[in-house]
C-alpha cells in the first residue's frame, strides 16, 4: 500500500493540528524532472491530499479551494523538508553524519548488512528467515565479499582474479600420475644434490 | 535587489467606529473616498482586509485562496517549460500574479507594474503571503 512504511509527523498550521507522513520517493519523481522543479498546482494538491492523513476537514478545505494560501503551501514545505528533499549539500552532509553517529547495529542488522552488501539477498527476503539461516548466509556473505575484495585487487595491481574450475572424472587418474612421475623427479633431484661434492661448485644436470 | 522594507501594518477587520478612525490615516495616504467606502464589503466578500503603508502610498489587500495560488503555480510551471526562462524571470512573474490577485488598491498588473517601486512590491508579496497564512513558527530562545 503506498506510503504503507512512511515516517508520521505531525503539525501545527494555521490553527489546524494535521497528522502527515513523508513522501515517498515514487511519488517524488514525477515532479522532480527539468532543471527548474516546479510542480504545477494540481501535483502539488495530490501531493498534500494523499500526505495528509488528519484532519479530513482541511483536505476536504485544500480540495474546495477557498482556505487562505499559505496554509497548504506551508504544509507542503514542511512535507518536502521531512521527507528529505530540496536539502542544501551542507544540510544533507549533516544529516549523513548525525545518522551515522546514531548508528548501532545489532546481531540481526550487523547479519543483514553483510548479506545485502554481499548482494546474496535483499534486505526485504530476510525477514522470512530465522537467526540460524541468517548466520548460515553470513558466512557465505563473507566468502563473497573476500572473493570481491581479492579480485579488485587484482584489477588494479594486475594479479590474477580468482576463479572457479572443476576436472573431470576422467581426468583424474592421468593427474594422480602426473603428480606421482613429479614427485619421483623431485625426490630425484634432491637424492642426486646430498651425493654432490660439499663445499664446492657442482655441476648440476640441467 | 533591495532588502523589503518594514511596513506598518493596520488590519481593517474592526466595528464602523474603528474604521472611522483608520479613515484618517488612509485619507492621508490619498486614498479615495470610493475606495474607502467599498472597505466593509471587501471585508465581507473576503473575510479581511488589510492596509499597509508603504513610503508616502497605502496598499490594500485580501488573502490568497489555494485556488488562486493554484492557478498562479500552473502559469509557472508552464513558464518553467521553456529553457530560457531564468529563475529571476520566475520570481517576478510570481510577484506579479500574486499582487495582480491580492491587490485590491491600488489596482495591479504586469503592465502597470513599472509604476511601482520595486522594493514596494516585494515587500508587499510578502506581506499577502503571510496574511495569507505563510507563518512559520520561529523558535523561542531565552536565556536561562
Amino acid at each position: 500500500m503506498a506510503g504503507a512504511r512512511a515516517k508520521v509527523f505531525e503539525l501545527d498550521v494555521g490553527g489546524y493540528h494535521c497528522r502527515v507522513r513523508a513522501l515517498s520517493l515514487r511519488e517524488y519523481l514525477p515532479i522532480s524532472e527539468g532543471a527548474l522543479l516546479f510542480p504545477t498546482g494540481e501535483q502539488k494538491e495530490e501531493i498534500l491530499l494523499n500526505c495528509i492523513l488528519e484532519p479530513k476537514e482541511l483536505r476536504e478545505s485544500i480540495e474546495c479551494g477557498d482556505i487562505p494560501a499559505g496554509i497548504p503551501l506551508l504544509i507542503f514545505d514542511y512535507i518536502m523538508e521531512f521527507s528529505g528533499y530540496g536539502m542544501t549539500v551542507d544540510e544533507r552532509n549533516s544529516v549523513l553524519d548525525n545518522m551515522r553517529s546514531e548508528l548501532e547495529l545489532d546481531v540481526i542488522s550487523s547479519c543483514k548488512t553483510m548479506i545485502v552488501a554481499s548482494g546474496l539477498k535483499n534486505l526485504n527476503e530476510l525477514d522470512e528467515y530465522s537467526l540460524m539461516e541468517l548466520l548460515e548466509l553470513v558466512v557465505l556473505a563473507e566468502q563473497v565479499l573476500n572473493i570481491q575484495q581479492s579480485n579488485i585487487m587484482a584489477a588494479f595491481a594486475g594479479g590474477e582474479m580468482v576463479k572457479i574450475s572443476w576436472e573431470t572424472p576422467l581426468n583424474k587418474h592421468e593427474e594422480l600420475m602426473r603428480k606421482m612421475q613429479q614427485k619421483q623427479q623431485e625426490v630425484q633431484q634432491l637424492l642426486e644434490q646430498q651425493t654432490s661434492p660439499r663445499g664446492g661448485m657442482g655441476v648440476r644436470r640441467m | 535587489m533591495t532588502e523589503p522594507k518594514e511596513a506598518p501594518q493596520v488590519e481593517v477587520e474592526s466595528p464602523e467606529e474603528e474604521l472611522d478612525s483608520n479613515t484618517i490615516m488612509l485619507r492621508e495616504a490619498g486614498v479615495p473616498d470610493e475606495v474607502i467606502a467599498a472597505i466593509p464589503k471587501w471585508k465581507t466578500k473576503y473575510g479581511g482586509v488589510r492596509v499597509a503603508f508603504i513610503g508616502e502610498g497605502a496598499y490594500i489587500y485580501k488573502k490568497l485562496t489555494w485556488g488562486e495560488m493554484k492557478t498562479i503555480t500552473n502559469t509557472l510551471a508552464n513558464l518553467t517549460k521553456n529553457a530560457q526562462t531564468s529563475e529571476t524571470q520566475i520570481a517576478m512573474t510570481d510577484i506579479e500574479l500574486q499582487l495582480e490577485k491580492a491587490l485590491l488598491y491600488p489596482r495591479f498588473s504586469a503592465e502597470s507594474s513599472g509604476q511601482f517601486p520595486a522594493g514596494d512590491l516585494e515587500t508587499l508579496q510578502q506581506l499577502v503571503t503571510e496574511y495569507s497564512g505563510y507563518v512559520r513558527v520561529q523558535p523561542v530562545v531565552e536565556d536561562l
